[in-house]
């Protein structure tokens, strides 16, 4: 009937980003024959994880550096350092940040707003047209960017939506949603079918399921659609650059297209920029985490409660 | 994983026009450090009745702000507005690396503002022409030239007089100059000293013998990156001069695109668009046609003898001022190719920079060699801007109002002091230290050199293959004549010209 | 309530499309428009601040003599083998690895730090490889030098042989990214018993992984294998910013066609019609996948 119909030894444990789930239904099974603190394992992670890594640590490195610095060795840290680059990266993007951030924000709530509903539509009823919508939706992953750039821009024109923050947000809701509703939907169809009965027996609605079951038990998803949308934001200079002329409505990442000059790139100011972008993402990024974990957890107990 | 927009930049600091020489942007000496104090333009609105607002889009060519082009361009502009109190000019400021795209899609949507950039991809169609209007008098110019005709007021030898290749598609002048760029070589003149060289080379085969000496140095002799400007810059230096014979027989068309000889206001023969289009489609010039192959020959010795092993790997610091700006500046490379305002770029080297012109080839180097001077040292293009056709009315009357006023010498050049540029206009001096560029022989046009591909094509991987030594000189003929067939094609095309014998498939 | 199972079972639930309203009318405009307006406009020269000639098929017999175009495929299937191989061996290696570490907290701290490099703008990760493939000064190059293996240094980006691995590589080992995120869910997925059952039968690390967790895995990974499908016809990022399709054509391909196509020559008709071809290559191509993986039916369970 599903993919889990091959392995069925027991009931499937509820899906898991945050891997703490797991622990739930599954106290620390010996799977290691040798138990010592798994060194090995560690090393090749910690390896992994470096090279991983590694570019951005230079990143750090060449941030604190003038552009003749950078020139002659720009991985080697070198004195003196440059710490007014950062200085100077901080004057150039502080006015875009805000910007930024209600682009963020906005674009997050409204692709999480249309996304949530449609994945738990078409995760869990059956109508007609079903496959036929949801091919729709993975059709849009194919259509090159590209194609529809020119038309979106003299649509926002049309709708006179150019200079605006509107037209910064809506690409990002599009993208969001579409992908979002994939993952989604995905991540929906495998909670497993047990939460569902147990809650209809208790006489809940489709929209009571909705609100009480898969949006909390669909937080790791959440997270992660959250912070693709904003690392589509951050990524994101041409379309702002395009469809934004007024300096004060534009985003952090079209300010630092500005260190790029007609004589030469200030490598030492754009990459302490980049290293400040990158503050509040990595912010979010541990928040996130952790809060994969935490609705997970929350989603399970209320869920076994039942 | 996650999709991207495929738009989102292009290589870094590099753009490529349509028409012109690549980037050869003006950018100032003394204003990099003019940053975000000089925001917000004229400040307080003197609150008149009925002020017009007029908008100016272009690319940040001498600092990193995102909203001021620096303190001398606000002067230059607070200066406009004290005498036009009712015209306020706004200026939007796009960064390098995008300013290419940016603004040609607004001038193809038509929601371009009043003013735009030059050196972007575009049509005739989307902007003014400007003849009828450099017709009439500058209102700002009392007396001398420019009071009774606008267009006189021009430097004849670089403005449409002088190289009526400027023109666009459709003939017509469609853009206002606020300086010159001037293109040379620079050089380290330490590394010259410990060579034992002196500068500037004479001849083709000086510069060869003389990257000999700066490698036994211990230096790269020529910097490059895998920018388009230096493959393209050499092959418009040494074609220019190699196919100079052909010129007289090549020159078909008047810049009208009569049947005729061109010959620009200044005298000299030159072959306009259509006579190049005609020369590549009937076969009268080919890529087997000696003095091409030579060029071709003398280019890859050139590259062999002067530029380093990896240079197509070199994919740092690209931009518009010095090709292979990191190895010249760090004293690796003893050699660059770079435009006047590149100067400012090299004020933190540790060493004395001069600069020379592309060194003569003569009989010594190819049998073929004319005799003819090294040229293409100067030529509009550094700031130039276009008014969109979309702009109308009172707001085009007043934006034709503010390009008067910055083509009168006494008004453009305290801005040209301070941004080291070379004046486009009869009367102003501009910054001393620069003025050479456009001086001598060397500051003429090419009144011939390699066709053009189609603009779809970098013009750096119409020889990068040959310079690699990935393609044999007969494959690289071979690819190079079937690139040259399709651009001659597509000029064909876009003007045109399908009626004529020549052009028919 | 009690008959919300007998209703969810109708054919036509009027307030599932309800629920979906919302979002297909923001595709409408924003998504399905634009896109209708690419296909629409591959049949004018397109001029979309003034009036755009209709030109029928010419941009398209255009596009079936223009060898550029064509020969602008021909580094795909490379990149198409690379991002199904390459790209998720490393990932799929480091979910394993993160599954059989006992310690929770350890299981999180890895999984956190192998997926931070996302958290960095991809702009700057192709501006940093490109530093390292320096073929001078850059740290690969260094490296090899420093422990003597001189002749593998290479001119990475502008040697035509290299250029298009090098770019391939950048963003190596992968792990930050989708494949990674999709292979550790499944695993943790996996009930116990199964790894157990298969460690008592002496079911060895690398056995347990071809016959089990890859198996498991199938469905996800058809998801994955459909997805670097539209990525590889939309290939382009990384090109686009280091070498322009470069050094000699090496790293051409049809998304930096397009681009030069629209952006360069201005010509927006025919970078429609371009773009309308890939899109129904990229449809025809998934099409294709759907019926490879014909298995994967829809499994909606009843409400």
């Amino acid at each position: 009937m599903s993919v889990d119909s091959e392995v069925e030894p027991r009931p499937r444990s509820t899906p898991d980003l945050g891997g703490a789930g797991r622990a739930a239904t599954r106290p620390a099974a010996p799977r290691s024959r040798r138990p010592g603190n798994q060194f090995g394992i560690k090393a090749v992670l910690s390896l992994i994880a470096f090279v991983g890594l590694f570019p951005f640590l230079f990143m750090l490195m060449a941030s604190l550096k003038s552009n003749q610095q950078y020139y002659e060795s720009w991985w080697l840290p070198s004195a003196p350092f440059h710490f007014e680059n950062y200085a100077r990266a901080w004057a150039q993007i502080q006015p875009y940040f805000v910007t930024s951030v209600i682009v963020a924000a906005g674009s997050i709530i409204g692709a999480l707003a249309l996304c949530t509903v449609a994945a738990f539509v078409f995760a869990r009823y059956e109508f007609v047209g079903r496959k036929v919508l949801f091919g729709l939706i993975v059709a849009l992953l194919m259509v090159p960017g590209i194609s529809s750039l020119i038309p979106m821009f003299v649509l926002m024109r049309d709708l006179d939506l150019l200079n605006t923050r509107a037209v910064l947000v809506i690409p990002h809701i599009v993208g969001g949603a579409v992908l979002g509703t994939l993952l989604m939907k995905t991540f929906v169809e495998q909670l497993p079918q047990e939460l569902f009965d147990a809650a209809r027996v208790d006489g809940a609605s489709g929209p009571r399921m909705f609100v009480s079951i898969m949006v909390p038990l669909s937080l790791p998803i959440v997270g992660t659609i959250a912070l693709v949308t904003v690392i589509g934001v951050w990524n994101d200079f041409f379309w702002p650059l395009l469809t934004v002329t007024e300096n004060e409505l534009r985003t952090v990442s079209a300010g630092l297209q500005f260190f790029q000059t007609q004589n030469a790139t200030e490598y030492g100011p754009l990459f302490a920029g980049y290293a400040i972008a990158s503050i509040p993402l990595l912010l979010l990024f541990v928040f996130l985490s952790k809060h994969f974990l935490a609705g997970v957890q929350g989603g399970l107990s209320n869920g076994a409660g039942k | 994983m996650l999709r991207f927009s495929m738009i989102e930049s292009t290589r870094r600091g590099l753009s490529r026009p349509r028409s012109s020489t690549a980037l050869r942007l003006a950018a100032g000496a003394t204003a990099v450090a003019v940053g975000l104090a000089a925001c917000g333009g004229g400040g307080a609105d003197p609150s008149a009745d009925k002020t017009l607002t007029i908008t100016l889009e272009g690319p940040n060519q001498w600092n990193e702000s995102g909203s001021s082009f620096g303190k001398p361009w606000e002067d230059l502009i607070a200066a406009f507005q004290k005498a036009e109190p009712t015209i306020k000019v706004k200026t939007v400021v796009l960064p390098l690396s995008s300013f290419s795209q940016t603004i040609s899609t607004h001038l193809a949507s038509g929601t371009a503002p009043e003013l735009v950039f030059q050196q972007v991809p575009h049509q005739p169609h989307m902007v003014h022409p400007l003849d009828e209007h450099l017709a009439k008098p500058n209102p700002y110019i009392k007396s001398g030239p420019g009071s009774e005709k606008w267009i006189d007021v021009f430097r004849q030898r670089y403005y449409v007089q002088g190289n009526p290749k400027i023109r666009n598609a459709e003939g017509k002048v469609e853009l206002v100059p606020f300086n010159l760029v001037g293109i040379g070589l620079f050089y380290n003149k330490e590394a010259f000293a410990k060579a034992g060289l002196t500068a500037p080379f004479k001849t083709f085969e000086d510069l060869l013998q003389g990257c000999a000496k700066l490698k036994a140095a211990g230096y790269t002799p020529l910097a490059m990156d895998r920018s388009d400007i230096g493959p393209e810059w050499t092959i418009r230096a040494i074609s220019g001069m190699l196919l100079d014979k052909h010129v007289d027989r090549l020159n078909t068309y008047t810049f009208d695109g009569k049947p005729g000889k061109a010959t620009s206001a200044t005298g000299a023969p030159a072959v306009a668009d259509k006579a190049m289009a005609k020369a590549v489609l009937s076969g009268e010039l080919t890529t087997k046609t000696p003095e091409v192959a030579a060029t071709l020959e003398l280019l890859k010795k050139m590259w062999d003898a002067c530029v380093d092993r990896n240079w197509s790997g070199n994919t740092e610091g690209l931009n518009g001022a010095v090709v292979g700006l990191r190895d010249f500046a760090t004293a690796k490379a003893a050699m660059a190719w770079g435009v006047n305002f590149g100067v400012s770029a090299l004020q933190d080297a540790k060493f004395d920079v001069a600069s020379m012109p592309f060194p003569q080839i003569t009989a010594e180097s190819t049998p073929l060699a004319s005799g003819a001077a090294p040229r293409f040292g100067a030529s509009i293009g550094g700031t130039s801007y276009m008014i969109p056709s979309t702009v109308k009315g009172e707001k085009l009357a007043a934006t034709l109002k503010f390009l008067q006023f910055i083509s009168t010498p006494e008004h453009i050049d305290p801005w040209l002091k301070a941004t080291g540029g070379i004046s486009a206009v009869e009367g102003a001096t501009g910054a001393e230290e620069t003025n050479a560029f456009a001086e001598g022989t060397w500051g003429d046009s090419v009144p011939l050199e390699f066709p053009a591909g189609p603009t779809s094509v970098t013009k750096l991987s119409l020889v990068e293959g040959w310079l690699l030594g990935t393609k044999s000189l007969e494959e690289q003929q071979r690819y190079l004549q079937d690139l040259w067939v399709k651009g001659a094609r597509q000029i064909v095309k876009d003007r045109k010209w399908n009626d004529e014998p020549w052009a028919k498939a | 309530m009690t008959d919300a199972g007998t209703r969810s079972r109708r054919r036509f639930p009027w307030y599932a499309y309800l629920a979906l309203l919302p979002l297909f009318a923001t595709l409408a405009v924003f998504a399905y428009y634009p896109a209708a307006s690419g296909i629409w406009h591959s049949f004018y020269e397109w001029r979309p601040g003034f009036d755009s000639p209709f030109v029928g098929l010419d941009n398209y017999a255009t596009m079936l003599a223009d060898d550029l175009w064509w020969d602008s495929f021909r580094n795909l299937g490379v990149i198409f083998v690379f991002g199904i191989t390459v790209s998720w061996a490393i990932p799929l290696l480091a979910a394993e690895l993160i599954i059989t570490l006992k310690s929770r907290r350890a299981q999180f701290f890895f999984r956190t730090v192998l997926i931070a490099p996302m958290a960095f703008p991809g702009v700057v990760t192709v501006l940093l490889w490109a530093a390292m493939y320096e073929p001078g000064d850059g740290v690969i190059n260094r490296v090899l030098r420093s422990v003597g293996l001189d002749a593998l240094a290479q001119n990475w980006v502008g040697d035509p042989q290299f250029a298009l691995l090098s770019l391939l590589l950048i963003g190596f080992p992968f792990v930050a990214g989708l494949p990674f995120l999709v292979f550790l869910t499944t695993l943790q997925n996996v009930p116990a018993e199964v790894f157990e059952a298969a460690a008592l039968d002496g079911c060895g690390r690398l056995r347990r992984l071809v016959s089990i967790d890859l198996p498991l895995m199938m469905s996800q990974v058809k998801l994955l294998v459909f997805l670097a499908t539209i990525n590889v016809l939309q290939y382009g990022f990384a090109a686009h910013l280091l070498t322009g399709g470069g050094p000699d054509n090496a790293t051409q391909v049809p998304v930096l066609r397009m681009l030069a196509v629209a952006f360069q020559a201005n010509d927006w008709g025919y970078a429609a019609t371009l773009s309308t071809t890939l899109f129904v290559l990229t449809i025809i191509l998934s099409v294709v996948i759907a019926f490879v993986r014909r298995e994967d039916r829809a499994n909606v369970r009843r409400l």
